[in-house]
């Protein structure tokens, strides 16, 4: 079985003048411990199948289930839990909270587990020492450098082990020293940690890490080959 | 709430992180709730000056004069009011004000009989005695806030209205007005004032038992005909009718007042939404790594409450540290409507700024959390 199954997904997202469909009738099976890149021109569909599988979107049509939960069927709350236990998310853009120090933000999702204090601090230094920034714990952000402040987005994705971390573009930012550096971490989490990795990327150095590349073109897959 | 508390570091430090706009919007909360705290001192000044005047005292005083400085009956009065059926005790009170209008420097001095006085007004020594008074034609009984207004101390002497005296003792006395009033010799102050065998009016401590309304008649009718008609009131009914304009003075400012506390939320309310609105993509990373919609859209309801409370305290601070530094008494025809800094308006002041902080959140708050997560996420 499939640790990510997308069956027969559609969205369609209804604007004022027409109805935009990014995704249409759309299946893909990914395994546990896979590392895939989903490639494609702008527009073709590969953030939205991102978000479906986070479960940040809900698909117009079809399932989404994940590591055997169905996704699609899970309320707002139960939906908010799910990511906390389930899904690491690593952005372009970092998305650190700008107010919180490294340590913090890596905080955040065991503070909604609501683990006692000594667990938290724990897994925090194991997720900031597993990405190289142990010493960088009380910094803030604009205190770290981009491809710093990238590695500390995926300490928060991976702090509470979850067995999913989605990508999208996380290397977009960041000059090639520190993109070889992120995309050589998350790739030593795919193959030491077994984690499955679900990336968007426009870039082909990063989808030379992945062992999967899915192209994507007007909301459908038009190619899915292993590397 | 244990989540809510968890990112309470988030919250503060958000506030902090947009200085400027923190410390206005706190700024322009602290000005509109400190009206509020003040306007609250005020009304409660009058409360409290209404609700010490009792039932079981009546003032007589002459008929159609407003002003102790225009009342005039004869002091021989007395004998037909102690006469009078329910009466207990009379006491000849002959006041000096230097103002009847609103003012912020009361003086207030009541000659009366000293074996009398005991007899009528409750009170309470602090300092000094009360039988050297009796015994020292010149000597004074200074109500506890006219010492610490003018600084009086018992063996000095200091000059009240127009009259040298010697602080016998400083007072505290349960009945309405008593801690604004010097009480001096009746002789002395008639001299003073020459209105020699003169009275401003008559206190009146009814028997136990006895109907005010009906001993007020009573002693009206006695002095129909005479020099002077009286009107007697009760002391509650006498006080009401002196502060009755400055309750409607404190009543329009008790409007302007809530119309602070509105234009404050509206203040917060628009804060709280551009905050809340510029930091949309952090909530929605933050949704993405699990916050829910009802705890984000309490975050920022606790942004708003957080801002009215620290704005709230300061207002009420500042109220309560003006009036302890300059402690205020309004004289009113006589009468002394004292300003003090108290635990129950700072308290009325945090809860009303609680309300209008959590009322000012709940749009920014809703918006907030109605925001697709989709959306949230791709706004930087």
């Amino acid at each position: 079985m499939s640790l990510i199954e997308i069956d027969a997904v559609t969205k369609t997202y209804h604007g004022t003048s027409e109805d935009v469909t990014p995704l249409e009738d759309l299946s893909l099976r990914i395994d546990e411990g896979e590392f895939v890149a989903l490639m494609g021109p702008s527009g073709s569909g590969k953030t939205t199948l991102l978000n479906l599988i986070a479960g940040i979107d809900q698909p117009t049509a079809g399932r989404v289930t994940v590591a055997g939960e169905e996704v699609s069927a899970l309320s707002a709350r139960e939906l908010a839990r799910w990511r906390t236990r389930s899904v690491g998310f690593v952005f372009q853009g970092y998305n650190l909270l700008p107010v919180l120090t490294a340590y913090e933000n890596v905080e955040v999702p065991l503070l909604l587990l609501r683990l006692p204090r000594a667990d938290r601090d724990r897994k925090v230094m194991t997720a900031l020492g597993a990405v190289g920034l142990g010493d960088r714990a009380h910094h803030l952000p604009r205190q770290l450098s981009g491809g710093q402040q990238q590695r500390v987005s995926i300490a928060r994705a991976i702090v509470a082990d979850p067995k999913v971390l989605l990508a999208d573009e996380p290397t977009g930012n960041l000059d090639r020293v520190a993109a070889t550096a992120t995309l050589d971490l998350l790739k030593r989490l795919n193959t030491e940690f077994g984690k499955t990795l679900v990336m968007v990327t426009h870039d082909a150095l990063a989808a030379g890490a992945a062992d999967r590349l899915i192209h994507l073109d007007k909301g459908r897959i038009v190619e899915d080959a292993h590397a | 709430m244990r989540d809510l508390l968890s990112f309470l570091p988030y919250v503060v430090r958000t506030a902090r992180r947009a200085r400027t706009r923190t410390l206005l919007t706190v700024a322009g909360a602290a000005l509109a709730m400190g009206l509020f705290a003040f306007v609250r001192t005020v009304e409660r000044g009058v409360d409290d000056l209404s609700a010490r005047a009792g039932t079981q005292t009546l003032v007589v005083f002459q008929d159609s004069r407003f002003c102790p400085l225009t009342s005039e009956l004869p002091v021989r009065y007395a004998g037909p009011i102690r006469d009078t059926p329910g009466v207990e005790e009379v006491l000849p009170t002959l006041v000096f004000i230097n103002s009847c209008r609103s003012n912020l420097d009361l003086v207030t001095l009541h000659g009366v009989e000293p074996r009398s006085i005991d007899k009528v007004y409750d009170f309470k020594v602090l300092d000094g005695d009360l039988a050297g008074w009796k015994t020292r034609g010149d000597g004074a009984l200074v109500g506890e806030r006219l010492a610490a207004r003018r600084g009086a101390r018992v063996g000095e002497r200091i000059r009240l209205g127009e009259i040298d005296v010697h602080v016998n003792a400083v007072v505290r006395g349960s009945g309405a007005g008593i801690d604004n009033i010097a009480f001096v010799h009746l002789d002395q102050l008639a001299l003073a004032r020459k209105k020699l065998g003169g009275a401003t009016q008559f206190l009146v401590r009814l028997s136990p038992g006895a109907d005010p309304a009906e001993v007020a008649e009573t002693i009206d009718r006695t002095f129909k005909n005479d020099e002077s008609r009286t009107d007697t009131k009760t002391m509650q009914a006498f006080v009401a009718g002196a502060v009755g304009e400055i309750r409607e003075v404190v009543s329009f400012a008790k409007m302007l007042g809530y119309l602070a506390v509105v234009i404050v939320a509206l203040v917060l309310a628009n804060t709280v939404f551009i905050s809340a609105q510029s930091r949309a993509n952090e909530m929605g990373v933050m949704e993405t790594i699990g916050v829910t919609k009802p705890l984000l859209a309490a975050l920022v309801a606790l942004e708003g409450v957080g801002l009215g409370l620290v704005g709230g305290a300061l207002g009420a601070g500042l109220v309560a540290l003006a009036f302890t530094i300059h402690p205020t008494t309004l004289g009113i025809e006589g009468w002394g409507i004292d300003f003090h800094p108290s635990l129950a308006v700072a308290l009325q002041t945090l809860a009303a700024s609680f309300a209008v902080g959590l009322l000012a959140s709940v749009l920014p708050a809703i918006d907030a959390a109605m925001r697709p997560l989709a959306r949230a996420v791709k706004e930087e």
